[in-house]
């Protein structure tokens, strides 16, 4: 019985990531300068210093990397938290970690601290702003040790009103190139010059990935409820707190580097949950990898559609998961 | 003489400023099916509770085979304790999955997969519970009864020494309430499993615990066979309410039989004093069968 | 249990010691990888022949310079003068696109300050020489900005010969209205919220060249209240806002309208004026612009030359 259950998980594995790398490969070959397959050997060979090889290895690899590594982030967080919270409607920007994080980059925006200490400004205060957030929910959803998901998840929703409100008021009394460049980091992407940056992410998402498999089957435990999952002798606190910090910093992470970036942490999970069921240990890696897929695929399309102009990612995840997503609930049961 | 299983001393607990249970002792047997009964709001949850460890005394001490439940780390009491809800949810797992999380206390530090032995012995008890039918089915698509059996199921899956169930049966029909009780009996004397029950309904703690605690107002009020401790002016005293308790005419075992304002009127239908107590009525009927 | 004794604050320090050995293990795994591109700060020995405009405005320069031969690419949105829409485009103005501009091999990219920083910082990581252009503030420094860029792509000489030009223009405008009476001018640049135009941009010099005084040329940022524009009573309103050209310049006039205790509202002098012509000025569209919006603020005095 076993067998046949790691059987279909490896098959299901398998299959994201053979589709992850052939996503990997077009992304790399397409764009909105043609170029040829045969040139790749080329290129690769000895185009170091061409534009070719800049193109392919310092502009559309690092997209990818990051690609890779948010879509992952936020699949991933998603996942915890619909699991954690049970409930199908949480995604990482419930808990109001991206309107914290809009706040500080709005107003790094504002005040030009990128003008003091550069362009790390902007994903420094977006982490900064989504750390306070963070910090502020947890302690207060904290009583006498207890953390309650449901105080947490009212205050999420809160925050995230109060800080859009905030960014507005902000906006309406900013000056117009402020506004555009607001506008232009909340709308979301994947271009970022620091490959410190790109690289933190990377390995930051895949350790995240690594600390939730220590909570994978506590969370499977937890789906029967807080009382029953003590019953099984789950430490539930230490489990949620846990489960509660590794999602927010992944989310706090992807959002200060790359934007606001909806609908892949509330998508993905449902999505992969159909074809999984609701097994964490599965549940993890999948939405993970399928996440990275979803992400770099609509990246892909978001600077090929119109090019030579550059559609903002997060619009295309919305309306491609959404699409994509209603057709599969037409299609077969949900499991919520 | 069975050894003390659990020893509760002294035992005040409840939730923040309010006290719900006062002063509690009491000792079980290995081996033992207790039957907790009592009317509503006197602390039957709240017993259970403490004996799963959930609710922290603020007074006194439970002992688990000798050692203070405060001492017993988590995992090792989830191997010795099993709990059984009133409801089991009707979440989205199938039947074996949902039995095998009760291995969950027995994984090793790192461990991710069950081993070949957790799935033997989930095997065992869908065999026992009579699932096997049922083992790819969704928690959510089965009914109410099948779900509780699983429960019990995933409860038994822990191996534990004992065994707490809080109203297993109250929402079942009959089919099943007997079915899921005469488990539970066969698992107590097959397995010598102990047992603690919470139960509603008085009679089906009189068929089936061989001993009774029956709490008032969070202190134990009588313990003791179903013999000793379910006698009509007992039970009018804590119920606050007429009955008749007569022998099962099966088991030897008392039976209560709920007095109506109608039945208090006389079977021949002339109207007798409107204040019918239990001792009168019970006089009438020695009376009546002396007659016949 | 002192504070530090506490659950909460123990597992948020093993938490931090996890992130902060986690980020140095980071920071030593990139160490290999950190080839930093250097982007060159010496001048190059001979002007840049490939250049890539990223704003409308320094197109128009560039061709005002004529040096338009050696312009590879603009933006979208760059159409004037109706050449360059024929170029080779790289995208808008705030969101630019690197590959295209890369697989150009241009050798300087003029930027803005609207221009998204994190973009330029990848192309100067990739090598390529970003010159940024920050909006200028007032006249002289329109002047000194495309002097600059005339110096840096080699046409100093030329860029100095139009600004000395477009210098004399402009004091002719002034010698003739220093003298004239100061007009009130509010001149908006927003509807939703109230924008004005302050003494931090060069549409101030406007109405001060034009023998106006700004209303609103002290206030801290644009964001302006009508009933303060009552107050404050103009003899002059200018509209200058994008799409003012359609319905919403025409609406903002008829809000306007209903405010009759404004002078400007009394004597029907309400003027709308194309945000083209505003906004982005060379120095040689400025003085046009000039000349007319003096015209608006003193009708009764002659420009022709």
């Amino acid at each position: 019985m076993i067998n046949r259950k790691i059987g279909r998980w490896l098959i299901i594995l398998f299959s994201i990531i053979v589709l992850l790398v052939c996503i990997s490969f077009v992304s790399l070959w397409v764009g909105s300068v043609g170029i040829h397959l045969h040139e790749i050997f080329d290129i690769l060979s000895k185009g170091e210093g061409t534009a070719e090889y800049s193109i392919l290895f310092q502009i559309r690899l690092p997209r990818i990397i990051l690609g890779f590594a948010v879509g992952g982030a936020l699949s991933l967080a998603g996942a915890i938290l619909q699991g954690m919270f049970r409930n199908p409607l949480v995604e990482p920007y419930t808990l109001g970690i991206s309107g914290g994080a809009s706040l500080g980059v709005c107003l790094n925006i504002i005040f030009k601290w990128h003008a003091v200490i550069g362009v790390i400004a902007f994903p420094l205060s977006g982490f900064v702003g989504s750390a306070s957030v963070i910090l502020f929910v947890y302690t207060l959803s904290l009583k006498k040790g207890i953390l309650k998901t449901q105080g947490m998840l009212l205050m999420g929703v809160m925050i995230s009103f109060i800080s859009s409100s905030l960014v507005m008021l902000l906006m309406a009394i900013s000056r117009s190139e402020d506004l555009h460049g607001i506008i232009l980091w909340i709308m979301g992407s994947l271009e970022e010059p620091n490959m410190l940056l790109i690289k933190i992410a990377f390995w930051g998402s895949l350790l995240g990935l690594l600390l939730s498999y220590f909570y994978c089957l506590d969370l499977n435990a937890l789906a029967l409820g807080d009382e029953e999952a003590i019953h099984l002798g789950v430490n539930v606190e230490k489990t949620k707190r846990m489960l509660f910090l590794i999602a927010s910093i992944l989310t706090g992470f992807s959002v200060s580097v790359a934007g606001i970036i909806g609908f892949v942490g509330l998508i993905v999970p449902h999505f992969i949950r159909m074809f999984t069921g609701a097994d964490h240990r599965i549940l993890f890696i999948s939405s993970f990898l399928a996440g990275a897929c979803f992400l770099i695929f609509c990246d892909t399309l978001a600077r090929t559609v119109i090019a030579p102009m550059e559609l903002p990612v997060g619009v295309i995840t919305g309306i491609i998961g959404g699409v994509v997503f209603i057709y599969a609930l037409s299609k077969k049961q949900v499991m919520l | 003489m069975k050894e003390t299983l659990l020893a509760v001393e002294n035992l005040s607990c409840g939730y923040g400023k309010e006290i719900v249970l006062h002063d509690v002792s009491c000792r079980v047997s290995q081996g033992e099916l207790i039957g907790i009964i009592g009317p509503n709001g006197c602390g039957k949850t709240t017993f259970l509770r403490s004996i799963a460890g959930i609710l922290k005394p603020q007074n006194g001490d439970i002992f688990l085979g000798g050692k203070s439940l405060s001492r017993i780390h988590r995992k090792d009491l989830a191997q010795k304790i099993a709990v059984v809800s009133q409801f089991a949810e009707p979440i989205l797992m199938t039947v074996s999955e949902y039995i095998l999380l009760g291995r969950l206390p027995y994984y090793r530090k790192y461990q991710l997969f069950e081993t070949k032995q957790d799935e033997a012995i989930v095997q065992r008890y869908m065999e026992l519970t009579d699932l096997m039918g049922l083992k790819e089915m969704f928690m959510n698509r089965i009914s109410g009864g099948e779900r509780q059996l699983a429960s019990i199921a995933r409860a038994l899956a822990q191996e534990p020494a004992l065994l707490l169930l809080d109203e297993p049966t109250s929402h079942l029909d009959i089919t099943h309430q007997v079915k899921i009780l005469g488990l539970i009996k066969q698992l107590n004397t097959e397995l010598s499993l102990t047992v603690i029950m919470v139960l509603h309904d008085l009679n089906l703690a009189s068929e089936y615990a061989s001993r009774l605690f029956l709490l008032e107002k969070g202190t134990i009020y009588k313990t003791g066979t179903p013999e000793e401790v379910l006698t009509y002016r007992t039970i009018e005293e804590v119920y606050k309410t007429t009955v008749i308790v007569e022998k099962s005419p099966l088991s030897g075992k008392p039976y209560i039989f709920l007095v109506t304002e109608e039945a208090k009127k006389s079977p021949m239908g002339s109207p007798m004093r409107p204040e019918k107590t239990g001792a009168s009525l019970h006089h009438e009927r020695e009376m009546r069968r002396d007659h016949d | 249990m002192t504070i530090f004794q506490s659950e909460p604050v123990k597992r948020c320090a093993k938490f931090l010691l996890k992130q902060i050995g986690f980020s140095a293990l980071c920071l030593i795994m990139t160490i290999p990888f950190n080839v930093s591109a250097k982007s060159p700060d010496e001048k190059p020995a001979s002007y840049p022949q490939r250049i890539i405009s990223l704003s409308p405005i320094l197109t128009e320069n560039i061709y005002l310079l004529e040096a338009e031969d050696r312009l590879i690419a603009n933006t979208v949105y760059c159409v004037n003068p109706p050449e360059a829409s024929q170029k080779e485009k790289v995208g808008t103005i705030m969101q630019a696109n690197i590959e295209k501009i890369i697989s150009l091999k241009p050798d300087l990219v003029l930027a803005i300050s609207l221009t998204n920083p994190r973009q330029i910082k990848k192309l100067e990581n990739l090598g390529i020489r970003v010159v940024r252009f920050v909006q200028p503030e007032n006249f002289s420094q329109i002047c000194q900005q495309f002097i600059r860029l005339g110096d840096i792509i080699g046409k100093g000489e030329k860029a100095r010969e139009i600004i000395d030009r477009v210098k004399k223009d402009v004091a002719a405008v002034v010698a003739k209205t220093e003298n004239l009476p100061k007009k009130k001018v509010f001149f908006q640049i927003g509807i939703k919220p109230l924008f004005a135009t302050t003494k931090e941009s060069f549409t101030n010099d406007y109405m001060v060249f034009g023998g106006g005084i700004n209303i609103a040329a002290n206030e801290r940022n644009g964001v302006y209240s009508r009933e303060k524009v009552v107050q404050e009573n103009p003899d002059v309103i200018i509209i200058a806002m994008m799409g003012s050209e359609g319905a919403a310049g025409a609406k903002e006039k008829e809000i306007w309208m209903k405010l009759e205790s404004i002078n400007a509202v009394k004597r029907n002098r309400i003027y709308i004026v194309d945000p083209d012509d505003v906004c982005s000025p060379s120095p040689a569209t400025f003085v046009e612009t000039l000349k007319k919006i003096t015209k608006l603020i003193h009708p009764e005095i002659s420009l022709v030359e």
